[in-house]
């Protein structure tokens, strides 16, 4: 929270205000508050600071600024959680989500696609619906969907680039990492599919229309990715490897993972080893394995 | 008029800096409703205009397509998030996006918008004016100045449209505009809609901006369309080019000798072939200077 040590006091303190204006939501026929933040009326405050044009008193000039502000910021948030949108409808997602978050988290990033960055944040601290452990999912699913689309494509390790059977100890020592655009979830029903028959219609129609119904059933696993033609793609995968994929987010060699699953129950380790080297080629061949690390 | 005019002393000793700069000709700021038109039928287009933090990403679709139109055509990068007023101190996290990206680009120039959009910790997404005061003309050329030392290359500055005018205003925007640019010695990315725009919210004449700037440090020229609401005019990039900015744009461009020209198309959008076809209206006030542009052009192939 540092200023430039030459900004002109007066600019700063117009900034300031400015940006005090913007921060404070407008009501819904798109208007001011008829008070300023610090508590004295807009007309008033507004003409301290801004001259009147012909057709426009000061704070009607700085409501258009507002206006602006605020409809860009719901706006990106609709687009980035079009999931959690059509759980509230566009009026209550703005007046029980967005607002209230972007109130608390103002826009901390230049870049328009990390508004979002922190919503996930403020359900946990601060919404209260019953519906929050799934509202919790959405958001996280719709920000999965959205940094996914633009994330980091390491160099991926290749069949060709894996040793010859008999060095093929080298490969089981190095450090292996997953593709940062690869995203794992584990969940009790299948919110893809959800997410994918409410994204048929516009926000609203789900108001008036039922939705369908979301089975819980037994765990289950899920990896989103980014596949060859850049597009996302999503596929259930088995508990096994989402849990090795999992080892590969933070860096871990075959080795690593392999001493791990000889401590895990039977089950686990069985279907594992049996399935290791198929799973392993599917991940080369989709190219989900990097030698690189992100950054 | 809001402001007092008053005299800058080293107005009067600028010099024209635009010699090495190519004129492209006639582009259109690329958009994602426009990619499967383009892609499919690679039209004949001088050249594009991106927003450069579209693409100041770490990978996927935004970059793949940016290398496919890289193949064909030249690209200037135009930013929105630079805030160059802004009272917190230059981001150069960003700036080495943008300078990355610079390499990636190509791009002759760089150029971005003559506002504020952030105090610390809150980002407002938005072009926001700046009071016209001396004290912040040198705040902000000199971190103007820094700006093109750092990326290397050419930088331009971009009039705003405003909505509002403050009381410490020291002078009207045209003098501040040039003595920023002048004093960073940068170059200015006229945009002759926002003029309009801005000469209708704030009561001046057109002629009286255009009149008044160092042309000589204009590189490139934005179109765009508007939306009249009487009691103000908003900028809103949604519609076609409305004739009293033609107007402008017929006065203006023969006065740059000749320089980039650009319709930006941002909401509403029309067909690829119709947003070409409104870009290429500009070519019927320019014939005089066109000899001009096959020179520059040649040049910059060379």
């Amino acid at each position: 929270m540092t200023y430039d040590p030459n900004v002109p006091l007066l600019l700063k303190k117009e900034q300031q205000w400015f940006g005090s204006i913007l921060n404070s939501p407008i009501d819904e026929n798109n208007h001011l508050s008829p008070h300023s933040p610090s508590g004295v009326p807009i007309e008033i405050e507004a003409s301290e600071h801004i001259v009147p044009s012909h057709s426009l008193k000061p704070h009607q000039r700085i409501q258009i600024y507002a206006q602006q502000y605020w409809w860009r910021m719901l706006d990106t948030l609709q687009e980035d959680f079009p999931f959690v949108t059509r759980l509230f409808g566009y009026q209550r997602f703005n007046r029980l989500v967005a607002i209230p978050y972007l109130v608390k988290y103002s826009s901390r990033n230049w870049s328009m696609n990390l508004i979002g960055d922190r919503l996930s944040q403020w359900i946990e601290e601060e919404y209260c619906g019953n519906d929050k452990e799934l509202v919790l999912k959405a958001v996280k699913l719709d920000w999965a969907f959205s940094q996914s689309f633009l994330a980091e494509e390491l160099p991926p390790l290749m069949q060709e680039h894996l040793p010859s059977e008999e060095s093929l100890e080298e490969i089981f020592e190095q450090k292996l990492y997953l593709q940062p655009h690869i995203n794992l979830f584990e969940m009790e029903c299948d919110l893809f599919q959800f997410r994918v028959e409410l994204l048929k219609h516009l926000p609203d129609y789900w108001l008036n229309h039922a939705m369908p119904t979301l089975e819980s059933s037994h765990k289950r696993f899920f990896v989103l990715y980014r596949n060859k033609r850049n597009d996302l793609s999503w596929k259930e995968i088995s508990r096994g490897e989402y849990h090795l994929l999992h080892f590969f987010q933070s860096g871990s060699s075959i080795d690593k993972v392999c001493e791990w699953l000889e401590t895990q129950e039977a089950d686990l380790y069985q279907n594992a080893m049996e399935n290791l080297s198929s799973w392993f080629q599917e991940w080369t061949s989709r190219g989900w394995l990097s030698l690189k690390a992100s950054g | 008029m809001e402001a007092q005019a008053f005299e800058l002393p080293y107005k009067k000793n600028h010099m024209t800096k635009r010699t090495s700069i190519p004129n492209l000709g006639i582009g259109i700021g690329l958009r994602v409703p426009h990619y499967e038109d383009i892609f499919k039928n690679q039209p004949n287009i001088d050249w594009f205009e991106i927003i450069s933090e579209n693409f100041m990403v770490e990978g996927g679709k935004p970059l793949e397509n940016l290398h496919r139109i890289l193949e064909r055509y030249p690209v200037v990068q135009h930013g929105v998030s630079l805030a160059i007023g802004s009272p917190d101190p230059l981001d150069f996290d960003y700036l080495k996006k943008l300078k990355a990206l610079t390499k990636i680009t190509k791009t002759p120039w760089v150029s971005d918008h003559l506002c504020w959009g952030r105090l610390p910790g809150a980002h407002y997404h938005d072009l926001l004016p700046l009071p016209y005061t001396k004290e912040v003309i040198s705040y902000v050329s000199e971190r103007a100045k820094i700006v093109q030392d750092y990326l290397e290359m050419p930088f331009a500055l971009e009039n705003l449209s405003s909505y509002v005018a403050y009381k410490q205003d020291e002078m009207p925007e045209w003098e501040f505009y040039g003595a920023v640019v002048e004093k960073a010695d940068i170059f200015m990315m006229l945009d002759v809609n926002n003029i309009y725009v801005s000469s209708r919210n704030h009561g001046f004449d057109p002629k009286t901006y255009y009149n008044n700037i160092p042309i000589d440090r204009v590189i490139q020229i934005h179109l765009a369309g508007h939306t009249d609401y009487d009691a103000y005019v908003l900028d809103t990039h949604d519609n076609y080019v409305r004739d009293d900015v033609w107007k402008i744009y017929a006065e203006v461009y023969p006065k740059t000798g000749g320089v980039s020209t650009l319709l930006e198309w941002d909401d509403n959008f029309i067909s690829f072939q119709q947003t070409w076809d409104e870009a290429l209206k500009a070519k019927q006030f320019q014939p005089a200077i066109e000899s001009c542009r096959k020179s520059s052009l040649e040049d910059a192939v060379k």
